[in-house]
């Protein structure tokens, strides 16, 4: 009976905890093999255009989103849209941005958005 | 068993008191994460949207089914070829997704289809109950007739192209102006 109660009180609680939202779209049918979880993903602001120097695909758009009452920062959201990336087979995340939505009551609602891309050679080889 | 019911139901009040609300989300091709759908429950006085609509908050709808071209990838026509605008960067779209390329030759500056005309009364000729016949003007002096399906919440175009919202003019001038 312990047991149980226990079980559940803790299934409520996991399911209320799922703290952010995300969010993603391919820009095309290619898949690519997931990145190893210590894989490094480079981030690049929107103020920092990678430009075409580096050859490169964009293969989606990435959103990530939570209150800040709910302990979600920008660094938790960019880590988790790194996250979502290495899932996706990405080298790295440009045009990432994060926004603030306030809210009556004190509250803010902090958005990333980024969008994946692969190194061209890499995108080749698949 | 009552006990446990009570436990519960202790639980899942606690539970609700903290939870906030976040839009709907829907994953395009079956990866799941922390996404839930989730609804304006809260504590009164906790959370409230106020000041901004919250819907769409993104350029870019769901379609299951459909790959999704980024409207934040504004085409632009050089020397005959489409290219994609963003940020700065041009793109022409491959079946790898957006590739980066060279800003091409002979352009200074980004000249960017500006998705601002809209498409006047005159242009739409025919309207049957789905169907819409847009004049597109042309690269000859004239008009192309363009015909859009309605599809969903959508249009489709005569070449499968599927367009969110009814397209502008300048959108259809793209494929179709030439």
């Amino acid at each position: 009976m312990n047991k149980n109660m226990f079980f559940i009180g803790l299934l409520t609680l996991v399911l209320v905890g799922c703290a952010t939202s995300t969010r993603y779209v391919n820009y095309s049918d290619q898949r690519y093999a997931p990145k190893d979880k210590y894989y490094a993903v480079n981030v690049y602001p929107i103020s920092q255009p990678l430009g075409a120097a580096t050859p490169y695909y964009v293969i989606g758009k990435v959103s990530v989103e939570g209150f800040a009452s709910n302990g979600v920062s920008p660094e938790t959201l960019a880590n988790q849209a790194k996250q979502i990336a290495r899932k996706k087979g990405a080298d790295a995340i440009i045009n990432a941005n994060t926004e603030a939505f306030r809210y009556w009551g004190g509250d803010a609602l902090l958005r990333f958005t980024g969008e994946l891309i692969v190194y061209a050679p890499s995108a080749m080889a698949k | 068993m009552k006990i446990t019911l009570k436990i519960f139901i202790v639980f899942l009040f606690l539970g609700l008191l903290i939870l906030k609300p976040t839009p709907s989300y829907a994953w395009h091709d079956g990866w799941h994460g922390h996404g839930y759908v989730g609804v304006e429950i809260g504590a009164w006085p906790g959370s409230y949207y106020y000041g901004y609509p919250y819907y769409p908050y993104y350029g870019d709808p769901y379609y299951p089914g459909y790959t999704v071209v980024s409207s934040s990838y504004q085409p632009v026509l050089v020397n005959g070829t489409t290219y994609y605008l963003n940020n700065g960067t041009y793109y022409v779209y491959t079946q790898y997704g957006y590739q980066a390329v060279a800003t091409p030759a002979g352009v200074t500056a980004p000249v960017v289809i500006q998705p601002t005309a809209v498409v006047a009364a005159s242009n739409v000729v025919s309207n049957a109950e789905d169907a819409f016949t847009v004049n597109v003007p042309n690269n000859k002096g004239g008009y192309t007739a363009v015909l859009l399906k309605k599809s969903g919440n959508g249009f489709i175009g005569p070449q499968g192209e599927f367009y969110s919202e009814f397209p502008k003019v300048s959108q259809l001038q793209v494929m179709y102006g030439k």
